[in-house]
């Protein structure tokens, strides 16, 4: 089992629950699929139109940010722990 | 009255002949909302939500704002690099096409719902254009940020982005040509180019589907063959530059802009804040100022003016600053609606 956290406005597609998990899951990539068939829509907002990660959305697995390792192709093995966070920005025009 | 504003969405109804307006929202608190809408057709309320972290959306309402559902939403296809980045404008088709509504993205793209918004499809044509990857973007980025359909002939469409120009198709999205004839750019060397035109907005004459009316950043112009060429028509307004255009609803010569001293600074001029219209198709100006306070150095963006389909004609206007006026006889006359709104992004307004 892989546990799952999200935060904020992701909250809204998954009836409030902060923690999901997930089983039978390759990588980060299948885990957003199961997660967009299970509370439609919200791949949309985690990926970008071809399936990558929004600038300013960080997806940690077991701590380390995917973008230090192979991003959306980052595997997940049982006991995983994915944080899927916005990112710490804004100012000018936020 | 629909406002979209920096850190969400506001409603405005009246029920007293426009007299006195009653709020409600913010919806998406926090979001910016660069165009609000209501679709007639469907008494269907369409927004563009866009969030830093998040993402673009378009949300579309059927009880008028009470509860809201996130559509499919607009994505350039897996085989390109482009992703979008903005939702800038949602335009219901014609009444013959009822479940047709169009959207432009960023970067500038029209998108196409043939199923009331619910799903989109970019348009091939407009994306495999053979002068796309030699668009460049204008200060605001590379916004498709005005779609009109001519309500008499659906398959007849102009877009305006921006730094490209104005361009036109006549099959529906089948194929696109410019539409920049004598329309003066100072950026560039070439000074009437095919395109690289930076157009701001674009109205369409309402009796006259062939008059168009188009704020530029180096002008205000018109034309009267559909696009097909323009001449200036700035005569006495104080500048060439702003942002909106609005036709009135019921006198078709007449159109309101809101000058801004210039790109170099991005006020109206004289520390006067003013709603220019003209009675003749633009060859006099003149401004429309009571009701608004003095001195004032407010700033309208793209969609922040508005007119309704009333009689007489409502016009709405909001400033980047919050401020949001309305006049219910032509502009003659403005009051106050909210002075505390946050950054005003769009306003639109209809009966429902």
């Amino acid at each position: 089992m892989i546990k799952v956290y999200i935060t904020g406005h992701l909250k809204a597609y998954t009836g409030h629950k902060r923690e999901l998990e997930i089983s039978n899951t390759e990588n980060v990539s299948s885990l957003i699929r199961i997660l967009d068939e299970m509370f439609p829509g919200i791949r949309d907002r985690i990926f970008d139109d071809h399936d990558k990660t929004r600038p300013f959305v960080n997806i940690f697995v077991n701590g380390a940010n995917i973008r230090d390792d192979a991003n959306e192709n980052t595997n997940l093995k049982e006991g995983d722990i994915v944080h899927i966070l916005p990112s710490v920005a804004g100012g000018l025009s936020a | 009255m629909l406002v979209g504003t920096r850190k969400g969405a506001f409603v405005f109804t009246s029920k007293d002949g426009r007299r006195s307006w009653k709020a409600s929202g913010p919806q998406f608190l926090g979001k910016e909302i660069y165009d609000i809408v209501y679709d007639r057709r469907n008494k269907l309320l369409l927004a563009s939500v866009h969030d830093g972290h998040w993402g673009p959306s378009v949300a579309r309402s059927y009880d008028l704002g009470k509860s809201w559902k996130i559509s499919n939403p607009p994505k350039f296809p897996k085989e390109g690099k482009d992703s979008v980045q903005r939702v800038w404008n949602i335009t219901p088709g014609a009444e013959s096409e009822p479940n047709v509504i169009y959207c432009g993205v960023e970067p500038a793209m029209l998108f196409r719902s043939d199923d009331a918004g619910e799903n989109w499809k970019v348009n091939d044509s407009l994306l495999n254009h053979e002068t796309r990857p030699k668009w460049t973007p204008g200060g605001g980025g590379l916004c498709m940020h005005t779609i009109l359909v001519d309500e008499g002939d659906p398959k007849n469409i102009h877009v305006g982005i921006s730094a490209v120009g104005t361009m036109n198709s006549k099959d529906g999205g089948a194929s696109w040509k410019f539409q920049n004839k004598n329309v003066f750019v100072d950026f560039l060397p070439d000074k009437y180019p095919e395109y690289g035109t930076c157009v701001h907005k674009i109205v369409r004459h309402r009796e006259r589907p062939d008059v168009l009316y188009q704020q530029n950043h180096n002008g205000v112009f018109r034309s009267d063959n559909d696009g097909e060429d323009w001449k200036d028509i700035k005569n006495n307004l104080p500048s060439k530059f702003g942002f909106p255009m609005a036709a009135d609803s019921n006198d078709p010569k007449r159109v309101y802009v809101v000058p801004l001293e210039g790109d170099f600074s991005r006020v109206t001029p004289d520390n006067k804040f003013a709603i220019w219209t003209t009675d003749n198709s633009g060859k006099e100006r003149y401004p429309l100022t009571r009701g608004f306070p003095k001195p004032a150095y407010f700033e309208v963006l793209r969609e922040g003016l508005a007119t309704d389909s009333e009689d007489p004609g409502g016009v709405y206007v909001g400033t980047k600053t919050g401020q949001l006026f309305a006049s219910r006889n032509h502009g003659n006359s403005w009051s106050l609606v909210s002075g505390v709104l946050p950054e005003i992004l769009s306003v639109s307004a209809s009966s429902i």
